[in-house]
């Protein structure tokens, strides 16, 4: 590894080899990992809406029920439904998802600030969209994925807990 | 004519107390060893009615020292309780107290105890080993693949990560 030599935010809560990082956008195997955990939140929210959907229609119509066949593309168009509520609530109001929270990950605007709701819900749309253009983070100089570029955000490794400590605290001034 | 080898001065005393200690046991083992027949022949002779053996007389003192001892220990704990008691009601303890600086203990030992890194372990604000693990991989995966690529695509400079902050606005 080879952080940065620029001084990390003071925080007990972070382990010292950790430190330097803060701030710092994130590369592309934790944002795909994260994404990956957010993905199984979904497909959970998914499972448990079809529990409650066949669970009330069998309490309604016991004897003409039947698990619902042909979901085909609804399953896609109901998981997209759920992650763009999901990302953008979760982004809007602490810069994390799930899967974000767990890598220790945070969405932050153009200024290192909170996602604004205006730009966290295109990003989400985008996201959930198109999630192929996360992978363009390996490849970018500036480890932003095709979504970051769009809206100017940027994902950073953030393992403070506080929801409003690391925008201002963990960025490190250039220039 | 070799001189003579110097002393020995690194001995560390307690092993040689111990040392002493055990040859004074295996000693007294082999007094024991050596007295028992004559100690059994002075507690019971032959030829001596059991009545008038030196061991009966022995054993009747102890029976009547038994005696004594469980007559008077209620007596004697009840004495040491008394005074005790007395002693207790006569102190202040109150003034006692008083003449503690207990805040200043009480302070000293918050101090000392770390209660920030305490109250932080305790309610697991700090995320858990595992957690602290998986992100320390996926930073070192993170490296490792921006190292790969940037020497795929022939890459001089470092990737700029640094998230860059409006100019006009001081960062805290």
């Amino acid at each position: 590894m080879n952080p940065s030599s620029d001084p990390a935010p003071n925080s007990s809560a972070v382990p010292n080899a950790a430190r330097s990082y803060q701030g710092r956008r994130a590369g592309v195997v934790s944002r795909v990992i994260a994404s990956l955990v957010d993905l199984l939140v979904v497909v959970g929210i998914i499972v448990a809406v079809y529990a409650i959907w066949t669970g009330l229609a069998f309490l309604l119509h016991p004897r003409s029920f039947h698990f619902p066949e042909g979901l085909g593309w609804s399953i896609p168009a109901v998981g997209f439904v759920v992650a763009v509520p999901y990302l953008t609530l979760t982004w809007n109001a602490t810069g994390r998802s799930y899967g974000a929270a767990l890598l220790g990950l945070r969405v932050v605007g153009r200024n290192g600030g909170r996602l604004p709701f205006i730009i966290a819900l295109p990003r989400a749309f985008l996201c959930a969209l198109f999630p192929i253009g996360l992978l363009w983070v390996a490849v970018s100089p500036a480890n932003r994925s095709l979504q970051d570029i769009l809206l100017r955000t940027s994902v950073v490794y953030d393992w403070t807990p506080s929801a409003d400590a690391a925008p201002r605290e963990t960025i490190t001034p250039v220039g | 004519m070799d001189p003579p080898p110097p002393a020995d001065v690194d001995m560390p005393a307690v092993d040689l107390v111990i040392g002493l200690a055990a040859g004074a046991l295996r000693g007294a083992g082999a007094l024991l060893y050596v007295t028992r027949p004559v100690a059994v022949l002075v507690l019971r002779p032959p030829l001596v009615p059991a009545p008038l053996q030196p061991q009966t007389r022995l054993r009747a003192i102890a029976r009547q020292g038994k005696a004594l001892r469980e007559r008077t220990t209620p007596q004697a704990e009840a004495f040491v309780s008394q005074v005790v008691e007395g002693v207790v009601a006569r102190i202040d303890f109150e003034a006692v107290v008083d003449r503690i600086d207990v805040a200043t203990i009480a302070r000293q030992v918050v101090d000392d105890m770390d209660l920030p890194d305490l109250i932080r372990e305790s309610t697991g604000t700090m995320a858990s080993e595992g957690v602290v693990g998986l992100r320390m991989q996926g930073i070192e995966a993170d490296e490792r693949v921006s190292k790969i690529v940037d020497k795929v695509l022939l890459r001089r400079n470092a990737r700029k990560t640094q998230v860059r902050p409006q100019a006009h606005e001081p960062v805290q």
